[in-house]
């Protein structure tokens, strides 16, 4: 009896070093993020584990849902995934409300030249860098050089009256019923008003779009004239579909566009408006916001290293270049940039960087920005629906946006 | 002599059997509505790194003097009260043609409960298809007919917004109250249709005076039931008209209770207000719950 204690001991503890031996050695790390910010090439992701021993668990929800489970998780105090993928209004919803971890201590081990990195600012609050930008955004349009041109029209409109006049006159050509591809959403009016030049805040974060005049009235009177006018698809309002989606099917010449947007709307596979889509740099004054993305660390993860192995990984030359072919997302990495331009590519190139020249960003790490957007967009989304005035429209957001302001500082 | 009793086997096992049970809904149930509701009592938000305030019964006056609860609230009840009234009479007349003997019965039983079966995710994004404005199916469908000259969009005015709602909620909703009307059915004696017919009461007759009366407790059971599913209804506004392409955003034309709620705790991380608002959902489904209940069974028992 004594020997068969010893014995199942001795194997007790010859199985529990095993454990240890195979968890040392294999970690697995999880990663949230969009579908757009899934690797796409399994075989690099194989090849990444095979190397490091760090296996990678998926989960890819859409932004929304993405957002939902990062505040779920922290109300908990467990990280909702090791590695979040950061983009659209993460500043507000992840970074600002504190998910995620400041990534200074890995930098300064100088295993990544951030000086071959765009936007890195774009991440930092305070000193702090939380993210690693991944790809850059900015919003642009496109538009359909083919049929705009059997209207009539050699160029892009170069003021948002003039975009108003020929979308009429390709209607009346019988070429398109709703020449604008534009959502009933915030983004539609911030590139409108941005571009006509409208500052939108002071350094206070006063709302000055809400001044009387201002460009953002004006903008707002025009984007609510497209939906009367139904010079946007009405679809749009019923809100199961999105304007990108109505373009690639072949509706509208102009769309409410981004970086990168070219490669997919040029790709017969996934565009019926392929292959004669070209960038626009926005009319008149023609400012835009951008929105990068980048990769970081739950502030609740226990596999931190493992994750910043994987942060290197991801934001190396190749999987950029894979996410680049897959998805047109513009690189972020400088070198990863200029080859795939040397190599031709990259479509629109000198309109991108024309674009980029003409950026004003948005507060959206204000805390308050998240909801605030919501805000702008279900109020454009009711006054199309309702022939609400645009300055109510107007009075109505500013309201809000100091009643939030108040709130939240 | 009475400890023996309660102590008895039998009670020990009932009792082990059940502890499980009760430790597993106190811990996932009472447990979570106990701190729901202590959380209701404060402004606790989630983006706002400050310890929460008691705030008392704060959130639940403020969310009664609120005029979007105040919209909210009767957009639900609309909802209800749209819903219930067509999904039954669908159920009802299916439940007969289903009562009744021929060939392939037992298939058409089988379809019948199929969109029961479908997620109302699924049915929502389905939905959202057959009516798209631009390439839907149902407009391909009633321009072959000849029907319509031209592609409509339906779901582009707030008030169709709400009927394709209630019509979208009483498709995927209508097969369980014809399980519930059907099994009613069954259990009513064929003896009471044949001294009608020999009475010589009409088919009308029949159906008014032996199948209705006989039938109101099922028609208790499904009405309740369904109640809180047109009441708390979420999937199918949320697919179908939600907000698409608008990211978080919620279309205000459909908001019902649960999307507020949502909305609030969720897209807003307003943890306090959105629990408030769980407890004023919670009641309203009891009150009404209860009265429909006690109405419609204390009628069919009279009339019975």
């Amino acid at each position: 009896m004594k020997f068969f204690k010893c014995g199942m001991t001795v194997l007790l503890l010859a199985l529990l070093s095993m454990g240890f031996a195979v968890q040392a050695q294999d970690t697995t790390i999880s990663f949230l993020t969009p579908p757009w910010g899934v690797p796409p090439s399994e075989a690099a992701l194989q090849a990444f584990t095979d190397e490091t021993g760090i296996a990678v668990e998926i989960q890819s929800v859409q932004t929304a849902d993405l957002f939902s489970r990062v505040q779920v998780a922290a109300a908990t105090g467990t990280a909702p995934a090791d590695v979040i993928f950061l983009t659209e209004e993460a500043p507000s919803n992840v970074v600002a409300t504190g998910n995620m971890l400041p990534l200074n201590a890995f930098l300064e081990r100088g295993e990544l030249d951030l000086d071959d990195f765009e936007k890195m600012d774009f991440w930092s609050i305070d000193g702090d860098v939380y993210a690693i930008p991944t790809y850059l955004q900015l919003v642009m349009m496109d538009y359909n050089r083919a049929r705009l041109a059997e209207a009539g029209f050699d160029a892009p409109p170069t003021t948002w009256g003039e975009l108003q006049a020929m979308a009429f006159a390709i209607r009346e050509a019988g070429i398109d019923e709703h020449p604008i591809a534009m959502g009933a959403i915030s983004w539609s009016w911030w590139l409108m008003a941005l571009s006509m030049g409208d500052p939108m805040f002071d350094d206070d974060l006063n709302p000055v779009f809400a001044d009387e005049g201002s460009k953002g009235r004006e903008a707002m009177t025009l984007l609510l004239s497209f939906f009367e006018d139904e010079l946007i698809s009405p679809e749009i309002l019923a809100g199961s579909i999105s304007q990108h989606t109505l373009f690639w099917s072949g509706v509208g010449v102009f769309h409410q566009a981004w970086q990168g947007s070219v490669a997919v709307a040029n790709n017969p596979e996934r565009s019926q408006q392929a292959p004669d889509v070209e960038y626009m740099v926005l009319p008149e004054v023609g400012n835009t916001w951008s929105f990068p993305a980048g990769i970081g660390i739950s502030v609740d993860s226990e596999n931190q290293e493992a994750a910043w192995e994987f942060i290197k990984w991801y934001a190396g030359a190749g999987n950029m270049t894979d996410i680049y072919n897959a998805f047109g997302l513009y690189p972020s990495r400088l070198s990863v940039a200029g080859s795939l331009n040397e190599a031709g590519v990259i479509q629109g190139y000198d309109a991108i960087v024309e674009q980029s020249m003409r950026v004003n960003e948005l507060p959206r790490y204000a805390l308050w920005w998240g909801p605030f957007a919501n805000t702008v967009s279900e109020t454009i989304l009711e006054a199309a629906q309702t022939g609400m005035a645009a300055d109510d429209a107007i009075n109505r957001l500013a309201d809000e946006w100091n009643e939030l302001k108040t709130e939240y500082e | 002599m009475v400890r023996q009793r309660v102590f008895s086997s039998d009670s020990r096992f009932i009792f082990i059997v059940l502890l499980p049970i009760v430790l597993l809904t106190a811990v996932f149930i009472y447990y979570p509505a106990v701190d729901t509701f202590q959380t209701s009592l404060t402004s606790e938000n989630l983006r706002i790194r400050r310890p929460p305030k008691y705030l008392g019964i704060g959130n639940y006056t403020r969310l009664l003097a609120d005029e979007e609860f105040q919209e909210v609230t009767l957009r639900s009840f609309q909802v209800v009260v749209l819903t219930l009234p067509l999904e039954m009479a669908v159920a009802f007349a299916i439940a007969l043609l289903l009562n009744e003997r021929f060939p392939g019965r037992g298939l058409m039983r089988v379809l019948t409960i199929l969109p029961w079966m479908m997620p109302p995710v699924v049915n929502g994004f389905l939905w959202g298809w057959l009516l798209n404005g631009e390439y839907g199916a149902l407009n391909g469908f009633l321009y072959q007919l000849g029907l319509i000259r031209e592609y409509q969009y339906w779901l582009k005015a707030p008030e169709s917004q709400i009927i394709w709602v209630v019509i979208v909620q009483t498709w995927t909703r209508f097969a369980f109250p014809t399980i519930i009307l059907l099994a009613g059915l069954q259990s009513i004696p064929d003896d009471l249709y044949h001294a009608a017919k020999v009475d010589g009461a009409s088919s009308i007759a029949r159906v008014r005076f032996i199948t209705f009366p006989l039938l109101l407790p099922s028609f208790g059971i499904a009405l309740v039931v369904e109640f809180i599913a047109a009441f708390q209804i979420f999937d199918v506004v949320y697919t179908l008209t939600a907000g698409g392409s608008a990211g978080g955003a919620i279309n205000p034309f459909t908001k019902t209770l649960m999307l507020y709620n949502y909305e609030l705790v969720f897209r807003d991380l307003r943890i306090g207000l959105g629990a408030a608002l769980s407890y004023i959902i919670l009641v309203m489904s009891l009150a009404v719950g209860l009265i429909f209940t006690w109405r419609v069974y204390s009628q069919g028992v009279s009339e019975a």
